[in-house]
C-alpha cells in the first residue's frame, strides 16, 4: 500500500466507518448508496401508484392485484450516489501559518473525499485561486483513492484570493445538486458574501470550513513593522501595541462571527478551525456532532 | 541652584537629531503575513477611535527628549547649596608631614590629599575665596584668600612633602586669623590626623576633617647611635632601634653603611607592631658617617634610612663641686673624654669646656653650654621647688630617652626630692608621683642640661649599677652636637668660624646654599624638610650634619578617624565634606527611570 502524507492508516480506519449525511434528498446520476428523490428500482419500498400503459410489468404488485383485482405498481426509492464537490482555496495566503493552512486544507479535503469514495459517492475537487484552477473530474469508487490523494497532494499555493469568481465558476461547473464543501481562510479583501451566495442556489448541502493559522488568531509579532501582504505585496506599517492587538482581535472576531452568522441564517454548515487542530478531531467530533458525517 | 558646568547645556543640541530621526521614516522590519487586510482595518479603527492618537504616538519621542534633557542637566552638574548663597571663605590645611608620604593609598597620601583638595575646590561656589596652607612641623601659606581658581590649583600642586613631624597649631592659627573677619568660613583639614589636639579659640569656626590614608605596612629606624669604644682597639658599636608597623611578621633586612660603603647586612625578624634593636660593630675604618638602612619596600621611605655623624675630637669635661667618690669613680670610666676637675671653680672659665658637671655647686648664672647638674636646681624660668617630696618612688621613666637607655630605675630609693613642676624646654626622664620629675633634660638655644633634682648622697643611687650607666648616657647625650642630629624641618644653625664669613652647604636632593654672616656668629639655614646628610664645607674642612626623621609617631602612620580639640570638641572625618549638594545623581536616576519607562512602554505594549 502506498503511503500518503495526507491520510495515515489510523485515520483511514476511522474514516472507513463514516459516511456523509445529507439532510435533503438529491437526484443522483448513478446508482449508489444514497436514497434519491427519484422512485425506481431501489431496494427500499417507497409507494404505490396506478398502473398505466407502458409501465414495466415487473414492478406490478401481484399480491395487491390478487386481493383488490387492480393493477398497482410498486415504487421503490432509487438509491443513488451523492455528489461531493470540494472547493479548496489555494491562494498564497493559504500557504501561510505554522502549521500551514494549505496542508491542513488538503488533509481535510482528502479525508472528506475519502469518506465519500468509501461510500460509493461521486467526488470532484477543485482547487482555485485568482490565477489558476486545478480540477479533479468526478471520481467514484474506492479504487480511485490514490488518484485523488495524488491530486490533492500536488496542489500548490499561488496567486491571489478571488473567492467570488472561484465559487461562481465552481457552482456553475458543479450544478448537480449535492454536498458542496468550501475550505478557505476567507481572508478576501472583497468579503465573503459575494462569494458564498453562489452556493446558495440549487438547494445544495453546503459546508463552509474556515481555516486560520494560530499566528493569525493570536499574532506573536512585536515592534515597529512593515507588514507585507503575501498575495499582492501591499505594505501596511504598524507599531504593535496592546491596543492594536486588541483591535485586531476584535476585527478577527467580527470576521469569524459574521461568517458564522451568515452561514447559520442561510442553512450552511460552518466550521472554524485552526491549522494546529488535528484533522481527525474536526471530522470525528465537530462534523459528526453537527451531522455532516455519520 | 547653579550649574557647575554650564557648557554641557550645549548638548541640548543633540535633541535635534533625536526629533529628526523620529520624523524620518522609521526603518521598519518587513514581516510577511497572509493578509494585511485585518491589520489595515485595525489601524483604521484606531485612527478613527483615538482623537489624541497623534499626541499619544509621540509619547516615546517625549520620553526620549525628556531623557536627553535630564542627561544634559546631569552633565551640566547643577548644585544646590546647603549653605546660604553668600560667598564663603575656605582654608584648606594640607598636611605634608612625613607620614603623608605613605604609599598605603596610591600614589601617596599627599597626592590623595591634593586630589581631595581639588575636588573640594570644584564644589566651592564661584565667588568663594580659598586659602591654601600646608603644614608639617610648621606652617606654610601657599596661597592667600583668593577666588582665582588657577592660582589655587597651582598652590595645591605646589605642596611638597616634608620629612618632618606634624604640628598643626601654627597653621590653624594662621588659617583662623585669615578667615576670622568673615561671617561664613570653613577650615578643612586634609590630613592623616596625627597631630596634637587643636586649640580652636573662642570664635566658632566651621571645621571639617578629611582623613586620608589606609592600612600601613612600614618599617622604620627610630633611633641611631654610635658608641665609641672604651678601649682604643675595641670596635665602635652602632645601635639602631627599629619599629615595625604592620599586621604581619616581617623579616626586615638592615644594612650598615660606613663612610658610604656597605659594611654589613642583618636580618631582623620582627613581630607585628613591635620594636627591636639591631647592633653592629665597626672596627675599621674609623667611622665618620654611619648609615643604617632598611632595604625593604614599605609605605614610607623617609624613615628607612638614618645617619649618624661621629665626631672625631675628644670633648673636654669639667667636674665642679665637692669631691664625691662614686661620681669620680664613675666618671673615670668615661674613656673618650678628657676630664678636668675644677680646683678653684670661681676662677675657672666654663666656656673652655664642652661639658660641665655641677655637683653640689651652682654658679649665679649659667652661660650657654652643656651641663650635668646633680642635686641642684638652676634658676631657670618656671623651675621652683615647692616643698619637699619625702621618699618619692619612681613611677615611670622615659625608656626612649637617650639618657635613660638601658638604665633601670626600678627600686631606686630617694630620701627626699624637691617638689617641682616640669619647667619649659624640658622633658621628664624619671618621674615620681604627681608627675614630679626626679631627673629631666633641658634644651634651650645652645644650652643642654641633664638635671638630677635630688642629692646623690640622699639616695642609694650611687651604689646601683644604673648610676654609671646613666652618667655615661647623660654625657653622651650632652656631648652630642645637637646639630649633628638635628631634626628635619628645624632650622640648621651653623656657627661660622672666627676667620670665616661664609660657608657652602649641600643637602640631599641636590640642594646647595651659600651661607654668609658675621664671623663667630650663627647662620641659619631653613630648607631642611628632607632627611639626609647636610654637608657644610668650610675653609678648615667639612662638617656633616645628619637629619633623621626618627619619629615613631610619623612612622606609625595610623589614620585618625576624628580629630579632637583641646576643649574636647570632636570633628569626625568625612570623605568629602558636604559643601554643596550635587543634583546630577538624581538626574542620572531620572535618566535611568525614563529609560526604563521607555523600555516598558515599548515592550509591554502599553496602550497608545
Amino acid at each position: 500500500m502506498r503511503k500518503s502524507t495526507l491520510l495515515d492508516a489510523s485515520l483511514i480506519a476511522q474514516l472507513d466507518h463514516l459516511e456523509l449525511v445529507v439532510r435533503r434528498l438529491f437526484t443522483g446520476r448513478t446508482q449508489g448508496e444514497k436514497r434519491s428523490k427519484r422512485r425506481g428500482s431501489g431496494s427500499e419500498f417507497a409507494d404505490y401508484r396506478d398502473y398505466s400503459q407502458g409501465d414495466d410489468l415487473r414492478h406490478i404488485d401481484w399480491n395487491v392485484y390478487g386481493r383488490l383485482d387492480r393493477l398497482f405498481l410498486k415504487l421503490f426509492h432509487v438509491e443513488e450516489d451523492l455528489r461531493l464537490s470540494l472547493f479548496v482555496d489555494t491562494s498564497l495566503s493559504m500557504a501561510h501559518g505554522e502549521p500551514s493552512k494549505l496542508q491542513y486544507a488538503k488533509k481535510l479535503a482528502a479525508a472528506l473525499a475519502y469518506v465519500a469514495l468509501a461510500n460509493l459517492d461521486r467526488v470532484t475537487i477543485e482547487a482555485a485561486n485568482g490565477s489558476s484552477l486545478d480540477r479533479l473530474p468526478p471520481t467514484r469508487g474506492k479504487q480511485q483513492v490514490w488518484r485523488l490523494l495524488e491530486f490533492v497532494e500536488d496542489l500548490v499555493a499561488q496567486g491571489t484570493t478571488d473567492l467570488a469568481d472561484g465559487l461562481r465558476q465552481f457552482s456553475l461547473r458543479n450544478d448537480t445538486p449535492g454536498m458542496k464543501v468550501v475550505i478557505s481562510d476567507f481572508l478576501d479583501k472583497r468579503g465573503y458574501q459575494g462569494a458564498l451566495k453562489w452556493l446558495l442556489k440549487g438547494g445544495n448541502e453546503v459546508v463552509v470550513v474556515q481555516v486560520l493559522s494560530p499566528q493569525e488568531v493570536k499574532p506573536t509579532i512585536v515592534g515597529d513593522l512593515s507588514l507585507e501582504d503575501c498575495e499582492d505585496g501591499q505594505l501596511t506599517e504598524v507599531s504593535i501595541t496592546a491596543g492594536l492587538l486588541r483591535r485586531y482581535d476584535q476585527n478577527l472576531k467580527s470576521l469569524v462571527g459574521g461568517l458564522r452568522d451568515y452561514c447559520r441564517t442561510r442553512g450552511l454548515a460552518y466550521f472554524f478551525v485552526q491549522s494546529s487542530h488535528p484533522v481527525e478531531e474536526v471530522i470525528l467530533n465537530s462534523m459528526k456532532r453537527t451531522g455532516v458525517v455519520r | 541652584m547653579s550649574l557647575m558646568n554650564p557648557w554641557a547645556l550645549v548638548w541640548i543640541a543633540a535633541a535635534a537629531p533625536v526629533i529628526l530621526m523620529y520624523f524620518l521614516k522609521l526603518k521598519r522590519k518587513k514581516v510577511p503575513v497572509s493578509s494585511t487586510w485585518l491589520w489595515a482595518r485595525s489601524i483604521q479603527d484606531i485612527r478613527v477611535n483615538a482623537p489624541f492618537q497623534k499626541l499619544r504616538s509621540s509619547l516615546l519621542l517625549v520620553l526620549q527628549v525628556l531623557l536627553l534633557l535630564a542627561a544634559v542637566l546631569a552633565l551640566s552638574d547643577p548644585i544646590g547649596r546647603t549653605t546660604p548663597p553668600d560667598e564663603r571663605r575656605w582654608v584648606f590645611l594640607i598636611d605634608r608631614s612625613a607620614s603623608m608620604q605613605m604609599k598605603d593609598v596610591k600614589p601617596s597620601r599627599l597626592e590623595k590629599a591634593k586630589e581631595a583638595a581639588k575636588e573640594l575646590l570644584r564644589s566651592c561656589g564661584p565667588r568663594d575665596e580659598i586659602m591654601i596652607v600646608a603644614f608639617s612641623n610648621r606652617a606654610q601659606v601657599l596661597s592667600p584668600l583668593t577666588a582665582d581658581r588657577g592660582a589655587i590649583e597651582r598652590a595645591i600642586d605646589a605642596v611638597e612633602p616634608a620629612d618632618t613631624g606634624t604640628r598643626i597649631q601654627e597653621a590653624f592659627r594662621i588659617a583662623a586669623s585669615a578667615v576670622l573677619p568673615y561671617k561664613s568660613r570653613t577650615i578643612v583639614i586634609l590630613s592623616d590626623g596625627r597631630f596634637e589636639p587643636l586649640q580652636t579659640g573662642s570664635e566658632p569656626i566651621d571645621l571639617k576633617y578629611v582623613p586620608i590614608g589606609g592600612e600601613v605596612r612600614n618599617a622604620a629606624v627610630t633611633a641611631i647611635e654610635v658608641k665609641r669604644p672604651q678601649k682604643a682597639d675595641d670596635p665602635y658599636t652602632v645601635f639602631a632601634q627599629l619599629d615595625l608597623f604592620a599586621k604581619e611578621e616581617i623579616e626586615v633586612p638592615v644594612e650598615l653603611h660606613v663612610n658610604g660603603e656597605l659594611k654589613a647586612v642583618k636580618k631582623v625578624k620582627m613581630a607585628p607592631n613591635s620594636s627591636g634593636a639591631v647592633i653592629f660593630e665597626v672596627s675599621k675604618p674609623e667611622p665618620q658617617i654611619v648609615e643604617v638602612k632598611i632595604a625593604m619596600d614599605d609605605d614610607l621611605d623617609a624613615d628607612n634610612r638614618a645617619w649618624a655623624v661621629v665626631r672625631p675630637d675628644r670633648p673636654r669635661l669639667l667636674i665642679a663641686g665637692p669631691g664625691n667618690f662614686f661620681l669620680e669613680k664613675a666618671l673615670a670610666q668615661v674613656r673618650d673624654m678628657d676630664a678636668f676637675s675644677a680646683e678653684d671653680f670661681a676662677k675657672t672659665s666654663m666656656g673652655d669646656y664642652d661639658i660641665v658637671v655641677l655637683h653640689g655647686i651652682l654658679p649665679e648664672s649659667l652661660p650657654e653650654g652643656r651641663y650635668l647638674i646633680l642635686g641642684e636646681l638652676p634658676k631657670w624660668e618656671g623651675l621652683k621647688a615647692e616643698g619637699e617630696l619625702a621618699q618619692p618612688a619612681v613611677v615611670d621613666w622615659d625608656r626612649r630617652h637617650p639618657v635613660a637607655r638601658m638604665v633601670n630605675f626600678n627600686g631606686l630609693y630617694v630620701k627626699s626630692a624637691p617638689r617641682i613642676a616640669l619647667p619649659p624646654f624640658s622633658s621628664a626622664v624619671v618621674e615620681a608621683p604627681d608627675n614630679v620629675p626626679l631627673i629631666f633634660t633641658y634644651e634651650k638655644g645652645r644650652t643642654r642640661a641633664v638635671v638630677v633634682t635630688f642629692k646623690l648622697l640622699d639616695s642609694d643611687w650611687p651604689l646601683r649599677l644604673s648610676f654609671p650607666m646613666f652618667l655615661s648616657n647623660a654625657l653622651d647625650w650632652l656631648r652630642d652636637d645637637g646639630h649633628a642630629q638635628a631634626r628635619p624641618g628645624e632650622a640648621l644653625r651653623v656657627r661660622l668660624g672666627d676667620d670665616e664669613t661664609e660657608v657652602n652647604l649641600a643637602g640631599p636632593g641636590g640642594r646647595t646654599a651659600r651661607l654668609t654672616g658675621e664671623s663667630g656668629r650663627d647662620v641659619v639655614y631653613g630648607d631642611t624638610d628632607r632627611c639626609g646628610l647636610y654637608t657644610v664645607t668650610r675653609k678648615k674642612g667639612v662638617q656633616r650634619i645628619a637629619l633623621n626623621l626618627l619619629d615613631p609617631l610619623e612612622s606609625k602612620g595610623t589614620v585618625e578617624r576624628e580629630i579632637k580639640t583641646v576643649s574636647g570638641q570632636v570633628t569626625a572625618g568625612s570623605a568629602v565634606p558636604p559643601i554643596v549638594r550635587p543634583y546630577w545623581r538624581w538626574l542620572a536616576l531620572a535618566v535611568f527611570a525614563l529609560l526604563l519607562g521607555e523600555w516598558v512602554i515599548y515592550h509591554r505594549r502599553i496602550e497608545i
